[in-house]
C-alpha cells in the first residue's frame, strides 16, 4: 500500500517536473535570474 | 551545489519510478524550482529585516511575470545572478519605500515606462539567450501577446494605486517594470555583459551565457 502511494506521489511529482521543464525550455521562463543549461532531450 | 542536489533528487525519483529516461529533465526542472525558491526566500527574508516587504512584493508582482513572458539577460553563474538580481530587487524596493513622490510625477513616470514597455514588446520580446534561443514564430507571437496582457494589467494596478494614493507601491511596480524591461532591451544585455566580464577578471574566468 505504502509502496503504491509512494509511486503514485512520485509519478505526480515527475509529471509536474516534466511540465516545468517543457514550458521553461519552450515558452514560459520559470527561472528569474539564472538560466541553467537545457538538457539535449528538450532541445 | 543546487545542480548536485537536483541531480541527486532526480536520480532517486527515477529509481522509485524504475525508469531512467527522464533523469535529465527532472534534474533540469528541479534546478529551476530550487533556484526559484532559494532566490525568493532570500529576497523575502532580507526584505523582512529591512521592513520593505510591501514594496518588495509589489516589485516582484511585476518583475516575475515580465521576466517570465519577456525573457531577458542572465549572468553566467547562479551566485552572480542571485547577488546582482537580489541587489536590483531589494535596491528598487528600498528606493520605492524611501522616496516621497507626488501622484502627477508617478503618472508621468508610468506613461514613459508604458511607452518603453510597448517598444520592448514590439522590438525585443521574447528576449532569448544563447542557451535557449526562441525562434518559433508561434511562441514569439504568444509571448508578445502574454507580455501585452501583463502590461495592461500592470497599467490597471498602477492607476488604482495612484488613485488611492498608495504612491510607494505604485513606484515599486513602476520600478519593477523599468528593471525588467531594461533587462529585456539590448542596454541590459550590454550592461550585464560588462558586469560578467568585470567579474571574470576577478574570478576564475567563467564563460558568458
Amino acid at each position: 500500500m505504502m509502496r503504491r502511494l509512494l509511486v503514485l506521489g512520485s509519478s505526480c511529482f515527475a509529471a509536474v517536473l516534466v511540465f516545468v521543464a517543457q514550458t521553461s525550455a519552450h515558452s514560459y521562463k520559470w527561472f528569474l535570474l539564472y538560466e541553467p543549461d537545457i538538457p539535449e532531450s528538450l532541445r | 551545489m543546487v545542480k548536485t542536489i537536483a541531480s541527486g533528487v532526480a536520480k532517486n525519483l527515477s529509481h522509485i519510478l524504475d525508469s531512467d529516461d527522464n533523469v535529465e529533465i527532472y534534474a533540469y526542472a528541479l534546478q529551476l524550482v530550487f533556484m526559484l525558491i532559494l532566490n525568493l526566500t532570500m529576497v523575502i527574508l532580507v526584505a523582512f529585516f529591512l521592513k520593505i516587504i510591501p514594496t518588495t512584493l509589489a516589485f516582484l508582482a511585476v518583475f516575475i511575470p515580465f521576466r517570465a513572458f519577456g525573457g531577458g539577460v542572465h549572468l553566467s553563474t547562479f551566485p552572480r545572478c542571485i547577488l546582482i538580481g537580489s541587489c536590483l530587487i531589494l535596491g528598487s524596493a528600498c528606493l520605492a519605500a524611501e522616496i516621497k513622490i507626488q501622484s502627477y510625477q508617478l503618472a508621468i513616470l508610468c506613461l514613459f515606462t508604458l511607452l518603453f514597455t510597448l517598444l520592448c514588446i514590439v522590438r525585443w520580446v521574447p528576449a532569448s539567450t544563447v542557451k535557449n534561443p526562441v525562434e518559433d514564430p508561434g511562441i514569439i507571437r504568444m509571448q508578445k501577446r502574454n507580455m501585452f496582457i501583463a502590461t495592461i494589467m500592470w497599467t490597471g494596478c498602477i492607476t488604482t494605486f495612484i488613485y488611492f494614493s498608495h504612491n510607494a507601491l505604485a513606484l515599486a511596480m513602476i520600478l519593477g517594470a523599468i528593471v525588467s524591461t531594461v533587462l529585456i532591451s539590448p542596454l541590459g544585455f550590454r550592461l550585464m555583459g560588462f558586469i560578467d566580464r568585470l567579474l571574470n577578471n576577478f574570478g576564475k574566468g567563467v564563460t558568458n551565457s
